[in-house]
């Protein structure tokens, strides 16, 4: 596989992965430090990429265990620097264009959730996937993908209608 | 069809977690439009947030040359192995400096007695007679106390009898 035949395949998938990544991470430059390991190590083994059936949620599970590699490491050395990138602004310049602070409270919304509501509400709401493809990315059953997804929902519709009353 | 009530139709299938893909594309079509009916405006962040959300693209340029490889991902855990050297180091003086002065202070050294063992019979028989000696020295002492204990009793004895008589 040439660089341009790997970039060509990757090219499609790395928004999603950053995307995926900062859902993750909750945290911008950590998120880009995932992405560029996760796109390293499928260049490292390009030429088994040829044989992977579905790129994609290969790739997704891929930038899981890397970022839970990485959250893990946070937690053993900066506990600290942590504390005070809780409370981060994931707005993107992209979002902060849209200079709209209730889209701060959704999103925290979807950050406080366990992993699992975050990560299914994440891939079937933002990135429109289908219940199977979640499963596949997410290694988890078909019923499980759908319960996580409708206590997502519930929880965050919760926060936005407290939100709305205030 | 994007009525208000088939919204909310949409709104409710949405939370039980049984809309289509198609369908929740309806909802963020309508969320996104001009005109959203006043009772459903709670709900125009949510979907409004999904839309956004997924225009995030990640921009930066990634080398996939080896050198790549330890490129930016290194600080973190560098410190980190930095200071594991450092807090091993103070470990170290730290025993080195508080292990003899405690054992010094606040506890009697152990004397290793076999250094001043004889190892040859005659001295040894000459240590056991001094030390001997020594033992019966101490046991006279005392009987030649308590004898002078005794006679002073008897004279005191005397003196009363004396008195008795007188």
């Amino acid at each position: 596989m040439t660089k341009r035949e790997f970039q060509q395949a990757v090219a499609p998938i790395r928004d999603k992965l950053y995307r995926f990544a900062l859902r993750m991470m909750n945290n911008i430059p950590e998120a880009e430090d995932v992405v560029q390991e996760v796109l390293i190590k499928l260049w490292q083994q390009r030429e088994r990429l040829l044989q992977v059936t579905n790129l994609e949620a290969w790739s997704v599970r891929m930038t899981r265990n890397v970022s839970v590699d990485k959250l893990r490491t946070r937690k053993q050395t900066d506990d600290v620097d942590q504390l005070v990138n809780v409370e981060t602004d994931l707005r993107t310049p992209d979002l902060l264009a849209e200079e709209k602070d209730t889209f701060l409270i959704v999103q925290q919304a979807i950050q406080e959730l366990p992993e699992k509501q975050r990560l299914v509400m994440h891939l079937r709401d933002i990135e429109e996937h289908s219940y199977q493809e979640i499963a596949e990315a997410l290694e988890m059953p078909m019923n499980q993908v759908k319960v996580n997804l409708f206590r997502a929902r519930k929880k965050v519709r919760e926060v936005l209608l407290k939100s709305k009353i205030q | 069809m994007n009525s208000k009530n088939h919204i909310k139709e949409l709104l409710e299938k949405y939370f039980e977690g049984e809309t289509s893909i198609a369908e929740e594309q309806q909802l963020k079509a309508y969320f996104n439009g001009e005109q959203i009916a006043e009772e459903l405006l709670p709900y125009q962040d949510l979907f409004q947030y999904f839309k956004i959300a997924k225009e995030v693209n990640f921009d930066k340029k990634i080398s996939l040359s080896k050198s790549a490889k330890v490129s930016k991902l290194t600080p973190r855990n560098k410190t980190f192995t930095w200071l594991s050297v450092a807090a091993s180091i103070a470990l170290v003086i730290g025993l080195w400096f508080f292990y003899p002065s405690e054992t010094t202070s606040d506890q009697v050294a152990e004397i290793d007695w076999s250094q001043y063992e004889p190892d040859d019979p005659e001295e040894a028989l000459e240590y056991t007679i001094a030390a001997m000696k020594l033992l019966s020295g101490k046991l006279n002492g005392g009987a030649k106390k308590a004898a002078k204990e005794l006679d002073r009793m008897a004279d005191i004895e005397e003196v009363i009898l004396k008195q008795k008589i007188r």
